[in-house]
């Protein structure tokens, strides 16, 4: 049987072209980077190839193939539409954006981008999401005394294994708080960045989890995931980063399953007007 | 089935078994979804709230799913294993064919070490291929050893320890945060009851 690739392409491209309108009006400019790269160990994902005795990697992570260049403007809004290979040949075409450098505080910035990826959903109707927000350096200010075990805490946390915890050497305080922390959900946060942004949004959709930290190692610190009940995998994810010394924010959204749940959305509102 | 229906009995759960040949069987409650044990991750990660699978199933796909709790059942290893009269050590096992049903857990256990290998994926009957000639050695899970010791086999190195895992799907572990804590929190208290 043949592949349908041009259905999905106008499904995706009707999509992308929402999505684009909203990055539009809040001033983001769309960048176009190149399919393959030579290899570098900052790129994450893609699918990794050699030839004439280089190394190359094909569709990497749009956000690490961004740090892997030179910056030279103090601030840039960009977003892209890219596929992304996840390893192998494989991929997933993404809608993303970047905040880099740039005056506000980082608060004002992150939520001013999750404003952004509630507005997209709300232009594709999607109304039935939560954005869980988390903070990479609350988990390792609780570790901060135990490098030797920083690598097998941090798989246990992004795992949620309780039984891994369980098995570590930690004292029984450390122990009992990352237990803890794995099992708290809801609105209310020690940190001052998250409790900053959740008290300027007052959005009931935006849930503090700190259990999500399963993002890429050059997230710095807050990083936050989207997901809907109405699909299986989390639609988005994002998180701040460093880069040559300036603060900067950017996520990424699955606009596959985006197409899907916009058009699941539109069916519905059909059914429910007959 | 018949330990983890016992380990969720103890809790107040009760897996409704398949009259006949069901392979999705409903109570009040839940859904009770029978399958292959390399299939509940891929079920897991798409969609289906929780499951139980084998430490080796996980780590042979690299599911992503949430893994809260090793389960006090299923324990075995996976190990290397030879026939017995043509017993070699690992480093000598350059260019070897190995069968297994985890290709990918084999091929890294190997490069890992350096040694390089061919691997044959097969479904099952895994003692066969040596004693066909399809392969040198295989990879594959011991518990008792019984059935490669009457099959002329010997296992010649563990690669790793195996058991039973509960896995809960990433985007059910927030929408229905309580419920799968709770379910967590039982399980982990009779554990410890013992």
């Amino acid at each position: 049987m043949q592949k349908d690739n041009i259905s999905n392409s106008f499904k995706l491209g009707k999509t992308a072209r929402v999505i684009r309108e909203a990055f539009y009006e809040r001033g983001y400019s769309e960048i176009f980077l190149p399919t393959i790269d030579r290899y570098s160990g900052r790129l994450r994902e893609g699918l990794k190839t050699a030839v004439n005795n280089e190394f190359y990697v094909i569709r990497p992570d749009v956000t690490s193939h961004l740090l892997a260049n030179r910056i030279n403007d103090d601030e840039l809004k960009i977003f892209y539409v890219s596929e992304v290979l996840k390893g192998s040949v494989e991929g997933q075409w993404q809608i993303g954006a970047e905040w880099i450098g740039g005056e506000p505080g980082r608060a004002s910035r992150i939520g001013e981008m999750i404003d952004l990826i509630g507005t997209i959903l709300n232009k594709l109707a999607l109304t039935d999401f939560s954005i869980d927000i988390g903070s990479i350096k609350a988990w390792e200010n609780l570790i901060s005394g135990d490098f030797a075990q920083r690598e097998q805490i941090f798989e246990a946390i992004k795992t949620r294994s309780f039984s891994a915890i369980e098995k570590l050497s930690l004292p029984v305080q450390i122990r009992e708080k990352l237990l803890k922390n794995l099992r708290t959900r809801g609105s209310v946060s020690d940190d001052p960045t998250i409790r900053s942004v959740i008290e300027s949004r007052q959005d009931r959709n935006i849930i503090v989890d700190l259990g999500t930290i399963r993002l890429f190692d050059y997230y710095d610190d807050i990083v936050i995931e989207i997901y809907t009940k109405n699909h299986s995998r989390a639609i988005g994810g994002g998180g701040e980063y460093i880069n040559q010394g300036q603060q900067c924010f950017g996520f990424a959204l699955d606009l596959e399953a985006l197409a899907d749940l916009s058009r699941e959305s539109d069916d519905k509102g059909r059914d429910n007007n007959d | 089935m018949k330990k983890a229906g016992k380990m969720l009995s103890r809790i107040g759960v009760e897996i409704k078994e398949p009259a006949g040949r069901e392979l999705i069987v409903k109570d009040a409650d839940y859904s009770w979804i029978f399958s292959r044990v390399f299939d509940v991750p891929v079920f897991v990660e798409n969609g289906i709230d929780v499951g139980i699978t084998g430490s080796d199933v996980l780590s042979e796909l690299g599911s992503d799913v949430f893994v809260p709790l090793d389960l006090p059942f299923g324990h075995c290893r996976l190990s290397v294993i030879t026939p017995a009269e043509k017993k070699v050590s690992i480093d000598m096992m350059t260019n070897y064919r190995i069968a297994t049903k985890f290709p990918n857990l084999t091929k890294h256990y190997f490069s890992d070490m350096g040694i390089k290998v061919d691997v044959i994926k097969l479904h099952g009957s895994m003692e066969l291929a040596p004693k066909i000639g399809i392969s040198d050695a295989i990879v594959d899970i011991v518990d008792s050893g019984r059935t490669i010791r009457e099959n002329g086999l010997e296992e010649i190195r563990k690669i790793t320890d195996v058991s039973a895992r509960l896995i809960v799907n990433r985007v059910s572990q927030k929408t229905k945060f309580d419920e799968i804590n709770d379910l967590i929190d039982n399980l982990m208290n009779s554990f410890k009851e013992g």
